[in-house]
């Protein structure tokens, strides 16, 4: 029985196919919030941010007395987004490979609204700048080619 | 708009809440560390015990570089609205299970991506962490 079962689920399974770079840029532009991928003596650490995008690269605010603001400092990170829908077994992820770096006040988006705000109370004054160098993704696509989340 | 609108509250979660959230979740993103920089990829997992459970194909770089140790998995979920949400990280030390170790056939990870996705991971968690933003 379980034999039969696991083969019905294997006929289920999804296809997995490139996104362009133009395509991934579409989908990190209209997402909110994504992870930050850093390393340090324990090994790789992710956690999640809110951010928005200036050109190509990934603005989100930090609290200058975190951990994380200490690691990110000119070092070399990941960023990632993704949506996946565990009903469908479809849908999507982004990973950007880059430097991040503080962004002072004249390197920020001329509006303020264009400036990522963040959700968490208490002072995240630090901006951190992500300028990709890679910018990769996938699809998991259905047996009819679409992706449903 | 003020920066101070409806600010959320971050509350720290207990080993105990962090591992019943990660029991509810059935996608993550594990991170690896490569020569050039960390890296992390969306997978579908399942808790057993205190440690993830996922697969991978043999041939993949998710494989190749796991084998050196150091992973983490990070699982989140937020409400864009309301601007509140959960995240857990779990960091550890990543092997690959034989066939005598894996758990019985209904706790086993079932990959989403068609291909041979024959290699248990196994990240085993030292630290488990996790945070809730709470809507003002």
């Amino acid at each position: 029985m379980l034999d039969v079962m696991s083969t019905f689920e294997d006929l289920q399974q999804s296809t997995l196919t490139e996104l362009t770079r133009r395509e991934c840029l579409r989908h990190l532009r209209s997402t909110r919030v994504g992870r930050i991928v850093f390393s340090d003596q324990d090994g790789p650490a992710a956690l999640p941010v809110n951010y928005r995008m200036d050109g190509d690269s990934i603005l989100f605010r930090v609290s200058p007395t975190s951990d994380l603001c200490l690691r990110l400092d000119r070092s070399r990170v990941a960023f990632e987004v993704d949506r996946l829908d565990d009903f469908h077994l479809t849908g999507w992820s982004v990973l950007v490979r880059g430097t991040a770096s503080y962004a002072e006040a004249d390197d920020l988006p001329e509006h303020r609204a264009d400036r990522p705000l963040p959700w968490a109370r208490g002072p995240r004054h630090t901006y951190v700048r992500v300028t990709p160098d890679r910018i990769t993704g996938r699809q998991l696509i259905d047996e009819e080619g679409s992706v449903r989340t | 708009m003020k920066e101070t609108w409806y600010p959320s509250h971050l509350r720290t979660l207990s080993t105990a809440e962090c591992l019943e959230l990660l029991a509810t979740a059935s996608v993550g993103r594990v991170a690896y560390c490569t020569d050039d920089s960390p890296v992390v990829l969306p997978v579908n997992f399942v808790l057993s015990g205190e440690s993830i459970l996922f697969r991978t194909s043999p041939h993949s770089v998710l494989a190749q570089h796991l084998r050196h140790g150091r992973a983490s998995f990070q699982v989140d979920d937020y409400d864009d609205y309301t601007q509140s949400g959960w995240s857990v990280l779990v960091r550890g030390e990543a092997d690959f299970l034989e066939y005598d170790e894996l758990p019985p056939p209904e706790g086993r990870p079932e990959p989403w991506a068609e291909g041979t996705r024959t290699f248990h991971v196994r990240i085993r968690a030292r630290e488990i962490t996790g945070r809730r933003l709470i809507p003002a």
